[in-house]
């Protein structure tokens, strides 16, 4: 059924295309900058006697297309923020697509008190071409100024973003607008990544070396993105743009070396190509390294990233991207005196993805991809060869998008894709599986999407997606999942209100314990274990820019989700599907930007007010049906204020700034604890109390009476972040030392409570999150 | 999911040793009674028995110091009726925290009536009126196969242990007492220091049934055990030993509140079965027991079954 739906949408493109108007002229080209890259949002326009006739902008790719221009010599002209204007005069024929490509210059633009860059430019361009998403994008350099745990991390980084929630200073896994960590898509260059974190969340697998820009779009995404309910995170490989450079560094965390450069041109044209650009890291944690003299140091991670991108000669693109990583945690190589059960832990993720971007000569463009990626983890104890931990989940997929713009007002895209996933968990020891699963499916999607735009007055998107789910063991379901965005600009298109609803779905499923601080995925998919999620959504909001420089936006939201899960913590052993409860969840709020986009000094405030709520049966009642039980989840922080400024320091250095204040997140509290005795059978049977006699115990020893789930809230979380870096300029390159400090004034967040009734007089103590932790590193490129 | 949790745990433990808060005093807590109810069937009538401890909650530095010897704990079978009666604590539990004290009930040799799959109704009734009440069902009768109350078993061999499935159990806890570890390994230069030593196994769902011995005992303790004797554990028991085996299904109730429920720092979480004026379990077993002799020398009791 999905096949043949493929097909009908590619006969509707088809049909689609077909050039209507033959006695008009079109242009169609693609504008690049002088470095060769695309420029977006670039505005085309063709002028006949002093009067823009007709224009159109550019896209991703820098491609554009102006249809319906009466033949005879026009006047081409094209304009980008943050670059030169190009005109030119051509001559049209009725009937004729002309074809042209077009280099701009990139140059500040001075306004009065005002330099518009590129970065600025494709914001503007997206606030004017986009209805329904919330996008929000950091680009490389502010990636940089933002203070980071040791090194720049471009998903800790989004943390700063409106409408993202970040439970612990431990971990890089985030929340946005009341969804689940796993409910958040997270695409390198459109290659799904499952579990993109190191030691366990504390950082994201992502080398900036090797980063554009991050993009996260919080709600309202378009059809062309399933499989996830709750945001989508873009994050887009550099392919670099000069000539060979060598970028290396060297942190807290790791060390790390980014090789890039362009193939001689003799080259490229060997291939068939205009152009191919390469860029290449690796990155070791060096501890293990460098204290192996005095003791083991049991944990490294490795990394390795690549991409090349290669323009063709007809102005296709073509852009392969790959990455493999693992954490390897070693306790086989202590002194058994020290530790004696031997374990050896890794885990870590590979992908890889294809992409082949063809231009048409019509307009538009034909993006075909394939993609593979998995994540996996390993728990061995080499002297025990009874015991298997392993988790792991991979997915390949194909998928094919059109996108073609019918007329300079209406726009149509078209996609379908076919994805194969499987999932294997098995936490097995001493001959018996404590817990396991394994299963894989078919998941077939196409969408169609039409986008109509009254330039600085209305813009429309409706768009449908239907996927299909064959799960293995289970039975095929498909969801259809519409789409509405409606956007009206007012104040001379410099401000618009937006609409924007539909539905989304997703067939996978992390049942990791959120509540844990650190902690790897474990992922399932749905099927008999587990349902499937569907999330309706609406969201209202107004946004838009006061002159070329503020950007504002006010956004709120409602969100419902159907078939969350959590672990059954009564399963029954003798039903292997009932590892988990389904559910459901709702969230709602408001998300408030504003944000200084040019200039010296940037950065934004952002504040997100949330309430989210879970709801699941009470597995332990005895009444049927089983009542429910609704509580705060973990990610409910009902205020979060972010405040981040680039701004330049003294002496030439660069400075960042970020606060974060946020009302505290709930926990369940113990409220009363007793000593816990071990029954025992053999030998007649008793209880046993395992601690020590004076009443000290382990965890174990002690079982604790809670309050209902996550009824208490720690306090009130707040932080400031510093940093300073300075680029010094060589004969040879640059070197660009930093400096990193977390939590400057060393307050003392909780991570955690402990409640000891079992001491005199009971105490609550606790652990916090990061104390005041000043962090440096260097780097160099050449 | 243990295992890895203590790595969690143990990681956390060192990456967060200087972030230690300040300790406030907790003046509000709860005073409830808990409740481990436990019947069990053994290999005949005379050794089915039910045990009752009642204890508090911890308050201040008196852990479980109060005791609940006015209550009247209840088991029913349909309209049979078992009462237990008070005895010594030292009849529900072998060891306790200093200070800590309870109340243990007994069956008095009343559950010889018992049987597998019988379904029990619990009510606990507090001298202050506080109640608790709970439901078990007694896993069904099972056989372990070929094996008698007393067997042979050649040095550093293991025993493949076999039974039939009980109907309704949850799970199988295999649990060994092993005694002259320390004489038999001395020699070998492994110190053992409990002997006994007492190791823990586990077979999951009703039809998980079988369980090699010894070597898939103790993997709860392999954090703790001294290595070289779990890794010598998993030859098989050295000449001179011998051991003290069960194998006991367990239902529903016992197995929630052993395994425990979701994370949380203060401790152990354990799913209750028992409902009103406190927490606790009523758990319900049938268990079999026999002895391993690991000697060379045959003629004494007869061969373990091998497989």
């Amino acid at each position: 059924m999905f096949i043949r739906s493929s097909c009908v949408t590619l006969l509707l493109v088809a049909f689609a295309i077909t050039d209507a108007s033959a006695q008009t002229a079109s242009i169609a080209g693609r504008v690049l900058d002088d470095e060769g890259r695309p420029v977006v949002g670039a505005v085309v326009t063709v002028v006949i006697d002093d009067v823009a006739e007709a224009g159109a902008d550019t896209d991703s790719l820098g491609n554009f297309l102006v249809q319906r221009i009466p033949p005879g010599t026009r006047t081409l002209r094209v304009e980008g923020l943050g670059y030169g204007e190009f005109t030119d005069e051509v001559e049209l024929e009725a009937g004729e697509v002309l074809e042209v490509e077009i280099e701009l210059d990139r140059r500040a633009i001075a306004l009065p008190g005002v330099t518009v860059d590129a970065a600025a430019s494709r914001e503007r361009f997206r606030f004017e071409a986009l209805g329904g998403p919330t996008v929000r994008e950091i680009d490389i350099d502010q990636l940089r100024s933002l203070p980071g745990v040791a090194e720049t991390d471009p998903i800790r980084a989004i943390e700063v973003l409106p409408g993202v929630v970040s439970t612990s200073d431990f971990s890089a896994a985030f929340h946005v607008r009341g969804g689940s960590q796993d409910q958040n898509l997270i695409l390198l260059d459109g290659v799904p990544v499952f579990s993109p974190f190191h030691l366990g969340g504390l950082f994201s697998v992502f080398n900036a070396d090797m980063i554009d820009r991050v993009e996260l779009q919080s709600g309202g995404f378009p059809a062309e993105h399933g499989g996830r309910v709750s945001s989508v995170l873009d994050i887009e490989s550099d392919p670099g743009n000069e000539g060979f450079g060598v970028e290396a560094g060297v942190s807290l965390l790791a060390t790390r070396v980014a090789v890039g450069g362009r193939l001689p041109v003799s080259f490229a044209d060997a291939l068939g190509r205009s152009s191919v650009r390469y860029r290449f890291s690796a990155r070791r944690s060096y501890f293990d390294v460098l204290l192996k003299p005095a003791f083991e140091f049991p944990y490294h991670l490795t990394d390795f990233q690549g991409v090349i991108e290669s323009q063709g000669k007809s102005g296709d693109r073509l852009l392969i991207t790959a990455y493999t990583g693992k954490d390897v945690l070693d306790l086989t190589r202590f002194d058994p005196e020290d530790f004696p059960l031997r374990i050896d832990w890794d885990w870590g993720n590979d992908l890889v993805g294809v992409r082949w971007t063809k231009p048409r000569a019509g307009g538009g463009s034909l993006d075909l991809r394939a993609n593979f990626s998995r994540f996996g983890t390993g728990l061995s104890f080499p002297d025990f060869a009874d015991t298997e931990f392993v988790s792991g989940i991979q997915q390949s997929q194909v998928r094919a998008d059109f996108d073609h713009p019918l007329s300079p007002r209406f726009a149509l895209q078209l996609g379908t894709s076919a994805e194969r996933l499987s999932y294997r968990n098995r936490f097995a020891t001493g001959g018996t599986e404590f817990t396991g699963g394994e299963g894989k499916g078919w998941q077939l999607g196409t969408y169609a999407q039409a986008r109509w735009s009254a330039p600085t007055s209305w813009l429309v998107e409706a768009g449908v997606r239907l996927d299909g789910w064959g799960p293995d063991p289970g039975s095929w379901t498909a969801e259809i999942a519409p789409r509405l965005a409606v956007k009206r600009f007012f104040a001379g298109g410099d401000a618009a209100v937006k609409l924007a609803a539909g539905r989304y779905t997703q067939f996978v499923h992390s049942v990791r314990d959120e509540e844990l601080p650190l902690g790897l995925d474990i992922w399932i998919l749905a099927g008999e274990r587990a349902p499937h999620v569907v999330s309706d959504q609406v969201q209202l909001g107004v946004e838009g820019y006061r002159d070329l420089d503020w950007f504002w936006s006010v956004e709120g939201y409602v969100r419902t989700f159907d078939g969350v899960v959590t672990f059954n913590p009564a399963d029954d052993p003798n039903d292997d599907l009932d590892d988990n409860l389904a559910g459901e969840g709702l969230s709602y709020g408001v998300d408030f930007m504003v944000r200084k986009e040019t200039g010296a000094v940037t950065g934004w405030v952002a504040a997100s007010v949330l309430q989210a709520e879970r709801t699941f049966p009470d597995p332990l009642s005895p009444l049927q049906p089983r009542p429910e039980i609704s509580y705060s989840p973990v990610f409910d922080r009902r205020l979060d204020l972010d405040v981040v400024v680039s701004y330049p320091a003294p002496w030439g250095w660069e400075g960042g700034l970020r606060w974060n204040f946020g009302t505290g997140i709930p926990y369940t509290r113990a409220i009363g604890s007793y000593a816990y005795y071990s029954p025992r059978f053999v030998g007649g049977g008793s209880l046993v109390w395992s601690g020590a006699e004076d009443g000290s115990g382990l965890l174990d020893e002690y079982g604790v009476v809670l309050e209902g789930r996550n009824l208490s809230r720690y306090p009130t979380y707040h932080r400031l972040d510093v940093s300073f870096r300075r680029t010094f300029t060589k004969g040879w390159g640059t070197l660009t030392p930093y400096v990193n400090v977390l939590n400057l004034y060393n307050q003392r967040n909780p991570l955690f409570y402990f409640f000891e009734y079992e001491s005199a007089p009971p105490v609550r103590s606790g652990i916090s999150m990061f104390p005041v932790l000043p962090t440096f590193g260097l780097e160099v490129s050449f | 999911m243990t295992t890895s949790r203590y790595v969690t745990l143990a990681l956390l433990s060192v990456g967060l040793a200087a972030c230690e808060l300040e300790d406030i005093t907790v003046i509000d807590f709860v005073d409830v009674v808990v409740a481990e109810v436990y019947v069990t069937l053994g290999d005949t009538p005379a050794d089915h028995r039910v045990r009752a401890f009642l204890h508090g909650t911890a308050a201040g530095g008196t852990p479980d110091s109060e005791t609940f010897d006015s209550a009247l704990v209840r088991i029913t079978r349909g309209v049979d009726t078992l009462d237990l009666a008070l005895g010594p604590v030292t009849e529900c539990v072998d060891s306790l925290p200093a200070n800590a004290a309870g109340s243990c009930f007994v069956d008095g040799g009343l559950a010889a009536g018992l049987l597998p799959g019988d379904a029990l109704d619990l009510s606990v009734v507090l001298a202050d009126g506080r109640s608790l009440l709970g439901s078990a069902r007694i896993p069904g009768d099972f056989q372990l196969d070929g094996i008698v109350a007393a067997c042979r078993l050649a040095p550093d061999t293991t025993l493949a242990l076999r039974w039939s499935s009980s109907q309704g159990a949850w799970a199988y806890v295999n649990e060994t007492q092993i005694n002259g570890l320390a004489a038999a390994l001395a020699s070998e230069g492994i110190t053992v220091e409990d002997d006994p030593l007492y190791l823990l196994g586990l077979s999951i769902s009703a039809a998980d049934t079988t369980v090699i011995f010894p070597s898939e005992f103790g993997v709860f303790d392999r954090f703790d055990l001294d290595q070289d004797l779990a890794v010598r554990l998993q030859q098989g028991l050295p000449e001179g030993t011998d051991a003290l085996i069960s194998v006991t299904a367990v239902e529903r109730n016992y197995t929630n509140w052993v395994r425990g429920g979701s994370f949380n720092p203060s401790g152990q979480v354990r799913v209750a079965s028992l409902r009103g004026n406190g927490t606790g379990v009523f758990g319900a077993a049938v268990t079999r027991q026999f002895t391993v002799t690991a000697t060379s020398t045959s003629g004494g009791s007869p061969d373990c079954p091998l497989s």
